[in-house]
């Protein structure tokens, strides 16, 4: 008897140690799922709200209007989209909605934003102010986070970008989230070897199967291996590419990096179309868009920028230059099917350009 | 049922009955006056020479057939046997006499040992047989469950790792709560008692009061473990034999995921990291995304990696030899051990120990006696790669060879370490030596009086080398390092002990008087360099280029005076006074010495006149004690002095090194935290001694605890150490010890001991909140009212599920989630909030408890989660039958927490990422809706998933399971031997518990525990 109370007891312990499992809840299949008409892509944030958010004047307001009308269509039929980076981040550290509003005002609707891996990581508040913002103006944003040359030779760095910007999805409100990734792999950039073997010759490096050609297939790779993953989750690619491959498809030189393959492999490019005239820029841009074979696939992108040589921004042609290059490269793209809309490098010198009281800036 | 006890004597006696004469008689045991008889029922009744035997009925008859002119042996546990010659008669009666070797054994008390029965302090004696049973390399591992209120801990398996002993739990909270070892009277550390030969153990005695360990000062608060080796002993010299050989073998209570889990736990992380409910559809290439990975998937050959790790089994061995002996004058002791264990880690683990021992006394002259204790070890230990974990979180989509079959660095695409080639490009050895001399002279000028001057000597030197060759994974070139460290101790003592003479016996009056002076010191000395010319070990290590240096030099001394009166009325009212004084080099200018007075009374109910015609009652005291001891362990040797930082700079050319004073301002006040104990405990021995325990309660109350004090960063000061803090710890301990049957051929004894313990921290420093209350400190997990050793976090409920949103589908098939009311803010009884949370929540997120039911989850929801147990159980049983002999031995630990790190952090492969393998947990899924644990994600962490691995600590463990045989003398003798037992014993075989792990114990990156088989051999001649 005594025996069996000491087992008792120690019996008494291994229940102790023990706790019930809580009861599984229901599955997928079981649950009663409540249907609603898709509100994405409505314009919560009036106009008005919007100027007030921004803080422009009256001249910006004018201009903002003439913009907007020079890269849109009346119906709204273009998706024009603009480049935003860490400089313009830091310029509105503590007012997103201010960025987003004046962006809005200038007719996009879209932003290639950089938003910074930390930034991601740590479902930044600014983040996800900004989108949520640019939700509520109808604007969609994309991360742009699939650049670095790592990109090239490693699928696990590769996975990692596109997890940076899917976790952040994942961890904020649906009008919180990016729309999608936009991919800056630029093979023609490459000059010295990354780990694959071979680089950009603009020289000696052309010519089916050179090494040009190997960098373009590796690209085409690595975007196809991102685009796979991201409509897994319902988010769009888009890859800035150099408005050369096609010419040079064209001409025999490559047997990569035409439109309808990138058209496979992502949802739209932006061709990097940097001239300083409007013509310039239709040269480069019209063998793109005659080859694609899908509806507004190819976005024609002009340089505002000054990071550069004078030639490839229209920077100095000032904001009434700007307004007219704009105006007709809109028109002459609307003849293409291909023809997405105006895309812009970069927000923070097209602001400035805003911001000027003259023409060109020379009162400054 | 006194019928029945007759007719099965009767019976037994006639069915081992022989010729010649019927013989019958009683058996008495002497009453508590020592004249009046009593019956003694179940005593043995044996023809002496042969088999036949019996026991004796309720009445204490027997009835027995014998030769006439044979003896009769009568024994029974706690008596003294009686032989009684037949002689032709047939009635034989005897009494038998309590034997006070068995009951009132002789026990350390420190400076000193006393009878049991005169104790009035509280001193746990450690039953040093069963301690031995369990095969460890460490005699702290064998004092598991063998005290109640001495806690074992173990946080590693690796060969030759110490476990932790606590004793009463904790009270400090900021130092260590390490106990005082004592062994052979002179001060020692935990690892010279956890190297200690087995063998070479007499005692050990736990003082776990304050009254008994105030004659240790300001050391002395976290208990004293008191141990005796063996000695000489004159007659026949001894010699025995006692060795093992053992296997070793890994247990586990989880499983890993295999090939295909893996791949469904990484596709389903994948699956929430891009927002896709049915994981199937994300593509087997998407999955992988490893080519490497990809291609072994392909193959079809997997790795095992913990087959890869570990052996199936690992050897080891020990050996002890010992030879006791002497005459009348002189006498000693000599042991020689050796302990070889295997890890079972297959590359660079395993440990060594040589002991040597030699106890001698010399009676130079009937008031002069000399001794010399002299023991030496000497232990080598080679120790694992310090990533070998890795293991753990390694894909079995591998590849781990090249085309020619030798290892590679890396395993996959994302250039993961190949744990096993890393084991190979590393070397870890420790080797140290331990050399105690001690020598004593005892003077007894006149008879009552001993004085013995004592003085110690102890060094350890151990060597840790450490080296990398050039192929080691991300090294950047051969590394290597050695640092040597040296520990050494000098003790001299003058000890009094006088039995006052007084003429009326009924007093009894023992007076103790002590000086002592300690001198510790401990210095290392280390190099560290890079680009050794050829991939040599650290004995190279001269040929490389230095790139760290390190020596460390520090010292202290305590002189300690201690007094002690141990006083005794007719041997039934007991009292117990000692006083010490500690004068300690660590405490501060203005206070060097502490004072440590307690006091003990003792009743021994049992000798009183109204307690003799209570016969189930042998023996029964109450006794009770308060007294206050310090631990001077939280205060580095010179921090009440201040300390100086060094601060190079360059001037032109050259280089200087100058000093500045550190940020942190000495305190010429501080002083040993101070632990005052009250302590009340009943011992008592029942019905014909085959019960006896010891059931106490304590409560202690620990003040001046060491706190770092936050100063005013313009004093140029920025904290200062001070004694601020306060805890309470309260508890009780039981033991139990039964002797269930004690007859000729069988013997049944079970032991059980049971410690509860609860602590509680009552202020941290002087801060207080508006209301005047103690402000706690979350940051360091010190909460005011809570135990000490706690975590203090949020407390997850399960994984939200489906049932717990409104689902939303936008049209175009995506899914959006909100939280369905849970919370009434109206008052109008319907629930109209959701919780909120700052985190953004879906179905198979961790769910929190909204502790404080704000309806928001804030840091105010944390909980405290215990981490020290509520209660720690053993029970032991010891069963002989003839020449077998059986040993049990459970374990039990009930309440607390432990975090779990393979159930939530990434680098023990807990992290449900699906970058890594882990151990397989019934995860969230759409189609799975469980609660054990969330859904995966890919890219980032799990929100709250450490929440949820918190488990309890509780467990249940046959921890020892031993079968002896012994043989028997007469057939020893001739081949001279006069003891031959053999046995086999297998230790860890059942393990009940929720803490997912190799041992409910070791967590993470520890070396995991073994279960053990061995076979041994006692052998004495």
């Amino acid at each position: 008897m005594k025996r069996m109370d000491l087992i008792s007891l120690f019996g008494l312990v291994a229940l102790m140690s023990c706790t019930r499992d809580l009861p599984h809840g229901s599955t997928i299949d079981q649950i009663e799922i409540i249907h609603r008409e898709q509100t994405q892509g409505e314009v919560v944030i009036s106009d008005e709200k919007a100027l007030v958010t921004a803080e422009i004047t009256e001249l910006m307001k004018t201009k903002a209007a003439d913009f907007a009308a020079a890269i849109q269509t009346a119906d709204k039929t273009l998706d024009n989209n603009v480049y935003v980076y860490a400089a313009t981040l830091s310029k509105y550290t503590d007012n997103p909605e201010k960025l987003a509003a004046r962006i809005s005002l200038l007719g996009y609707t879209g932003v290639y934003l950089s938003p910074g891996g930390s930034r991601l990581q740590n479902v930044d508040p600014w983040l996800r102010r900004f989108i949520a913002y640019c939700s509520d103006r109808a604007i969609k944003v994309y991360a742009t986070y699939y650049e670095d040359f790592e990109v090239f030779t490693s699928e696990a760095k590769a996975s990692e970008c596109i997890s940076k910007v899917t976790g952040y999805n994942k961890a904020v409100k649906p009008g919180e989230r990016f729309a999608g990734m936009a991919a800056d792999l630029e093979p023609h950039i490459i000059k010295s070897d990354i780990g694959l073997g071979y680089v950009w010759n603009s020289d000696t490096g052309y010519g089916v199967g050179k090494q040009n050609d190997k960098l373009l297939e590796v690209t085409l790779d690595r975007l196809s291996f991102a685009h796979g993953r991201l409509h897994l989750s319902g988010l769009q690619l888009q890859e800035a590419i150099w408005w050369n491959y096609q010419i040079k498809n064209n001409e025999g030189k490559l047997s990569k990096g035409t439109i309808p393959q990138f058209e496979s492999v992502c949802d739209w490019v932006c061709l990097m179309s940097y001239r300083n005239s409007t013509d310039g820029i239709w040269e480069i841009s019209e063998p793109s868009l005659k080859a694609a074979t899908k509806e507004k696939t190819v976005s024609i992108c002009v340089k505002t920028a000054t990071n550069d040589e004078a030639v490839t921004t229209i920077w100095y042609n000032g904001w009434n230059a700007m307004i007219s290059t704009m105006t007709t490269l809109k028109s002459r793209g609307l003849e293409y099917s291909g023809f997405r809309g105006l895309d812009m490098f970069t927000y923070d010198a097209l602001e400035q350009m805003w911001e000027w009281t003259d023409d060109k800036n020379q009162r400054q | 049922m006194k019928r029945i006890i007759t007719l099965l004597s009767v019976l037994m006696c006639v069915t081992m009955s022989a010729q010649n004469v019927q013989v019958t008689g009683h058996v008495y045991e002497m009453d508590a006056d020592g004249i009046a008889k009593l019956p003694l029922t179940g005593a043995s009744v044996q023809v002496k020479g042969t088999r036949t035997g019996c026991v004796t009925d309720i009445d204490g008859q027997f009835s027995i057939q014998a030769q006439s002119d044979g003896t009769l042996v009568f024994s029974f546990f706690g008596f003294k046997t009686v032989e009684k010659k037949i002689a032709g008669r047939s009635v034989v009666d005897v009494v038998l006499e309590s034997d006070v070797q068995v009951l009132d054994e002789v026990v350390a008390v420190g400076y000193g040992s006393m009878r049991k029965s005169d104790l009035a302090t509280s001193i746990s004696s450690v039953n040093t047989s069963d301690m031995k049973v369990f095969p460890a390399s460490s005699a702290s591992e064998m004092l598991r469950g063998r005290a109640a209120g001495v806690t074992v801990t173990s946080s590693s398996g690796r060969p030759g790792s110490v476990p932790s002993i606590t004793i009463r739990g904790s009270r400090s909270i900021s130092a260590s709560n390490t106990p005082l070892y004592v062994i052979d009277g002179c001060i020692a550390s935990d690892t010279e008692f956890a190297m200690i030969s087995s063998n070479d153990i007499e005692s050990v005695e736990v003082l776990k009061d304050a009254a008994s360990q105030a004659i240790y000062g300001a050391r002395a608060s976290d208990g004293v473990i008191l141990v005796t080796t063996k000695r000489g002993k004159s007659g026949d010299s001894e010699v025995s034999y006692n060795g093992y050989v053992g296997l070793q073998s890994l247990h586990r209570n989880f499983e890993f995921y295999n090939a295909r889990e893996y791949i469904e736990l990484r596709r389903e992380a994948m699956a929430n990291d891009l927002g896709v409910i049915d994981a199937k559809t994300i593509p087997l290439v998407t999955a992988i995304s490893d080519e490497v990975m990809a291609g072994v998937y392909k193959s079809g050959e997997y790795v095992d990696w913990e087959d890869l790790m570990f052996k199936s089994v690992a050897p080891y061995h020990n050996h002890e030899l010992s030879v006791r002996g002497g005459t009348d004058r002189i006498k000693a002791m000599a042991s020689v051990g050796y302990f070889n264990q295997d890890g079972l880690i297959k590359l660079s683990s395993g440990y060594e120990r040589l002991n040597a021992r030699m106890n001698v006394d010399f009676q130079v002259k009937k008031w002069l006696k000399l001794g010399l204790n002299t023991s030496f070890g000497f232990t080598k230990r080679e120790i694992e790669n310090g990533a070998y974990y890795q293991f753990i979180t390694r894909s079995p989509l591998a590849d781990i060879y090249d085309e020619n079959g030798a290892l590679v660095p890396y395993i996959n695409s994302n250039k993961d370490t190949n744990p096993i080639y890393s084991a190979l490009h590393d070397f870890h050895e420790e080797r140290a030596n331990n050399t105690r001399l001690n020598a004593f002279a005892e003077l007894t000028p006149f008879k009552g009086f001993v004085y013995k001057f004592n003085v110690s000597y102890y060094n350890r030197v151990r060597e840790d080398g450490h080296s990398r060759d050039s192929h080691y994974p991300n090294g950047g070139g051969s590394t290597a390092s050695i640092t040597n460290y040296t520990t050494s101790n000098v003790l001299l003592e003058n000890v009094v002990n006088y039995n006052v003479p007084i003429r009326d016996t009924d007093h009894k009056l023992n007076l103790t008087l002590v000086q002592s002076v300690d001198h510790n010191l401990y210095k290392t000395i280390g190099y560290s360099v890079n680009n050794i010319p050829v991939d040599k070990d650290w004995d190279y290590l001269a040929n490389g280029e230095l790139t760290a240096k390190e020596r460390r030099y520090t010292e202290n001394n305590l002189v300690s005076f201690m007094a002690r009166a141990q006083y005794s009325y007719k041997d039934r009212y007991l009292v117990n006074v000692a006083y010490r004084r500690d004068g300690s080099s660590r405490f501060g200018m203005n206070t060097k010495w502490g004072n440590f007075p307690s006091i003990a009374l003792a009743w021994r109910l049992s000798q009183e006149d109204f307690m003799k015609n209570v016969k189930w009652v042998n023996s029964l005291k109450l006794r009770t004690s308060f007294g206050i001891v310090g631990n001077q362990n939280g205060i580095d040797n010179y921090t009440t002095l201040g300390l100086v930082k060094p601060m190079p700079g360059e001037f032109g050319d050259s280089y200087y090194l100058g000093y500045l004073p550190s940020t942190e301002l000495p305190n010429k006040n501080l002083r040993w935290e101070q632990s005052s104990t009250f302590n009340a405990g009943v011992d008592f021995t029942l019905f014909s001694n085959k019960l006896n325990g010891t059931l106490e309660y304590y409560n202690t109350r620990t003040t001046d605890l060491l706190v770092s004090r936050t100063l005013n960063a313009a004093l140029g000061y920025t904290s200062m150490l001070d004694n601020l803090g306060e805890t309470r710890t309260q508890g009780m301990d039981f033991n139990l010890t039964a002797n269930l049957i004690s007859t000729r051929d069988w013997n049944w004894s079970v032991s059980a001991n049971i410690s509860h313990s609860t602590n509680r921290i009552v202020k941290i420093d002087d801060s207080v909140d508006a209301e005047g209350r103690p402000m706690s400190q979350p940051g360091n997990n010190w909460i005011v009212g809570a135990p000490i050793n706690i975590y203090y976090d949020y407390q997850a409920v399960g994984v939200y599920q489906y049932d717990d949103f409104y689902v939303y589908s936008d049209g175009s098939g995506r899914l959006s989630y909100e939280l369905r009311p849970a919370y009434d803010t109206d008052g109008d009884g319907v629930a109209d909030a959701p919780l909120q949370r700052e985190d953004t929540v879906e179905p198979g997120c961790v769910k929190l408890r909204d502790v404080n039911g704000d309806g928001k989850i804030t840091s105010d929801d944390r909980v405290v989660y215990k981490r020290d147990p509520d209660m720690t159980l053993s029970l032991s049983t010891n069963l002989t039958w003839r020449n077998f002999d059986f040993y049990m031995d459970w374990y039990a630990v009930a309440g607390g927490y432990v975090l779990n790190p393979l159930l939530y952090n990434g680098e023990y492969g807990g992290d449900l990422k699906g970058k890594n393998n882990g151990i397989k947990v019934d995860y969230w899924t759409p189609y799975n809706a469980t609660n054990v644990a969330p859904r995966p994600l890919f890219s980032s962490d799990i929100p709250y998933l450490k929440t949820m691995a918190y488990q309890d600590a509780s467990y249940l463990r046959l921890r020892s399971v031993q079968l002896g045989y012994t043989f028997d003398s007469h057939l020893l003798q001739k081949i001279r031997l006069s003891k031959l037992r053999v046995y086999c014993t297998a230790t860890n075989l059942l393990t009940f518990t929720q803490v997912l792990s190799y041992s409910p114990e070791v967590m993470g990156s520890a070396y995991p525990e073994a279960r053990q088989v061995v076979l041994g051999v006692n052998l004495t001649f």
